[in-house]
């Protein structure tokens, strides 16, 4: 039941920008809840690096005095991925294209961590 | 006699001036990696410490290391950086990175696991090629655990088996002399490797 509410947030997510290649949402211990994935991605691996990078980040950030984690970004010169809390209970990573505009998939991933606060 | 051992060179041991080094934990949910790192470091450690949902992990704490732990000590003329990976398996891509530029290892096991052996098994063949070219060290941990019927002998002689001459010692992770007398060894395993006379190979 959750896990469908999940997935329809993920793929409302996915819809709303064509630069949005596929997104998940992890338990802070790494175990997938939901996931709109290409095939050829492995969830657990996806999972597992998500909430370590994520934890990392949050250290990082209050060890140097840069206040609450909001998001992580990594750029790679294939794409992109951004990780986001979704509440306390949830990590949020999408991966999305080279080119995409990151102002827009910000937006979009913001309103999803909003969602997916209200069903965790 | 000292001078041997002193100088510039950083494959050397200094025992009279500072040397630095980074050793890493590795071992099984729960075995007490963590705790260990916490009982011995002089500054806070950090670490990345999220709630635990799985029951394998619940069986003994509320919450588990997803990334890793830094703690940081002096002990021997020597700082030791300590570096605890995660002990769940679908983070075994964390310890791979920690291990870069590490001196030794400590692979701890929880002796109160069902199949201690076969866990150590998994470890010895994950780092096996760290453990082949680095000195390292098994750590027992939870020997007060009722249901144990391994003993030490059994993890020395089943390391042995598989190819590995490596130290053996029962610690409990939550006492810091424990743990101290752990890294103590290390630190000897690691001097003695590295000032050993070179073995002419033809000779």
């Amino acid at each position: 039941m959750r896990a469908d509410l999940l997935t329809s947030v993920l793929t409302e997510l996915n819809g709303t920008s064509a630069d949005i290649e596929a997104s998940a949402v992890i338990s802070p211990d790494g175990l997938m809840m939901a996931s709109v994935l290409p095939v050829g991605l492995d969830e657990d691996r996806v999972g597992a690096m998500s909430a370590a990078m994520l934890s990392l980040g949050d250290r990082i950030a209050d060890e140097l005095a840069r206040g609450t984690l909001e998001q992580v970004l990594i750029k790679g010169d294939k794409g992109y991925i951004v990780m986001t809390h979704g509440g306390p209970d949830a990590v949020l990573t999408v991966l999305a294209k080279p080119n995409a505009k990151l102002g827009l998939i910000f937006l979009d991933v913001k309103r999803a961590a909003e969602s997916i606060i209200d069903i965790v | 006699m000292n001078k041997i051992y002193t100088g510039e060179d950083r494959r050397g041991f200094s025992t009279t001036h500072t040397n630095e080094i980074k050793l890493v934990v590795v071992g099984n949910v729960g075995s007490g990696k963590t705790t260990g790192i916490n009982a011995v470091s002089e500054i806070p450690v950090i670490g990345t410490e999220a709630a635990a949902s799985e029951r394998e992990a619940l069986r003994r704490k509320p919450t588990t290391t997803v990334a890793m732990e830094y703690g940081l000590l002096q002990m021997q003329r020597t700082k030791i950086h300590l570096y605890g990976t995660p002990g769940q398996r679908r983070f075994d891509f964390m310890a791979s990175i920690l291990c870069k530029g590490a001196a030794g290892m400590i692979v701890m096991i929880d002796n109160g696991h069902d199949a201690p052996l076969t866990e150590l098994d998994y470890f010895l063949k994950l780092h096996g090629k760290f453990l082949n070219e680095n000195p390292g060290l098994v750590a027992v941990t939870h020997f007060d655990d009722t249901r144990t019927r391994t003993g030490l002998l059994d993890y020395h002689s089943y390391a042995i088996e598989k190819g590995f001459s490596i130290p053996v010692m029962k610690v409990d992770a939550r006492v810091a002399t424990d743990v101290r007398n752990v890294l103590t060894k290390l630190l000897i395993e690691i001097i003695k490797r590295r000032t050993a006379p070179v073995v002419n190979q033809h000779g």
